[in-house]
């Protein structure tokens, strides 16, 4: 590309100083190269406009807002906390356990070291027979089967959307 | 009625937990963001799913927009990073394939130009057929440029490169584009001689 048609781009785009944008126009009126030029790439300019802007599938958007429901809202609690905030909290933790500890060490009563042995425990005697209940059971049985379905169906109804949005990827990947 | 909200005012209702809010701006900017995957991509499949992961990008990253540039220069960013990464995966996985693709489309291409004549086909289609031979490079500056109405500082921002390099191979793919369209009209005059 020739250095005319370099500067007068600049022209038409605008981005040449002023004193090179009258120079450029000074040259358009008297420079016959220069008119023809102008004019040929005003004509490509316009033809560049012309350039259609290409539609996605109808199911476009649905799909993307189908995919958004999956991710964590971007305005959450869980995405808006900051990292000082959690470390914050980590170090009051820490720093009561540490003074928990210290207290603990500083009341004990050292002398006593020497002659410790460990305290008897009798573990109380567990009785399963009132555990054994028919409702007691049923109730158990009950809250699994209640628990393993929600699961299920939450599992179910995720792959349910990747496949209606994506049925080609989901079949590679499975 | 959201049609009345800037960009920045629907950010902040996703934001503060309208995600209906969201699916105005999909709708806002999809023509724009599929037309610029399709620069890259060339096929209007991979297009679509480029285009898919980009708003799902934008949507997962909303809080980190600074708003210090405008929402459509950001989401173009988001647009040819997905592009370029979804082009690096596809070249690696298909990269035999991938030649003979090109070479049947742009076969398809040619048939598809010989069954038309000047009189059925706008200047319009030439051009749009003249862009989609274009290395993806060159037709995304384009496309940002004319269609997009991004100055060329967003476009260098979209881009990751200086604004000079961004209007010299703006001035080059003008050029190509150019003599592309050139070639087309040569080839239909041939043709109808």
């Amino acid at each position: 590309m020739n250095s005319m048609e370099e500067r007068i781009w600049n022209y038409i785009d605008g981005t040449c100083s002023m004193q090179e944008r009258k120079k450029i126009e000074e040259l358009i009126e008297s420079d016959p190269d220069y008119k023809f030029t102008y004019n040929e790439l005003k004509a490509s300019e316009f033809d560049f406009k012309l350039l259609d802007l290409e539609e996605p599938s109808m199911s476009f958007s649905r799909n993307v807002m189908e995919k958004v429901k999956l991710e964590t809202a971007p305005g959450t609690f869980k995405v808006l906390v900051d990292k000082r905030i959690v470390y914050g909290i980590a170090a009051f933790f820490l720093l009561s356990i540490f003074v928990l500890l210290g207290l603990t060490f500083y009341q004990m009563d050292w002398s006593n070291t020497l002659t410790f042995t460990m305290p008897e425990y009798k573990l109380p005697e567990l009785d399963l027979s009132k555990f054994k209940s028919g409702i007691f059971i049923k109730a158990f049985f009950f809250t699994d089967i209640v628990l393993g379905l929600y699961i299920l169906d939450s599992f179910l109804r995720k792959h349910f959307i990747q496949n209606k949005i994506n049925p080609k990827k989901y079949s590679n990947n499975s | 009625m959201q049609n009345k909200f800037t960009d920045t005012e629907l950010i902040s209702q996703v934001l503060s937990g309208k995600q209906s809010a969201y699916a105005e701006l999909i709708k806002r900017h999809q023509r724009f963001v599929f037309t610029l995957a399709l620069r890259f991509a060339k096929n209007r499949e991979d297009a679509e799913e480029i285009a898919q992961d980009c708003f799902v990008k934008a949507y997962r990253s909303l809080n980190n927009f600074q708003q210090t540039s405008k929402f459509t220069t950001w989401l173009y960013t988001i647009v040819y990073t997905t592009a370029m990464t979804f082009l690096r995966k596809k070249r690696v996985a298909t990269i035999d394939i991938d030649d003979e693709e090109s070479h049947v489309q742009l076969e398809n291409h040619i048939s598809d130009f010989n069954a038309d004549t000047v009189e059925h086909k706008s200047k319009m289609q030439y051009v749009n057929q003249a862009i989609s031979q274009l290395l993806p490079d060159d037709a995304s500056i384009i496309t940002l440029f004319y269609q997009g109405e991004q100055s060329l500082e967003e476009i260098a921002k979209v881009l990751g490169m200086e604004a000079n390099t961004v209007k010299v191979k703006l001035h080059r793919a003008r050029h190509r584009l150019k003599e592309k369209i050139e070639g087309l009209l040569h080839h239909e005059v041939k043709e109808l001689l």
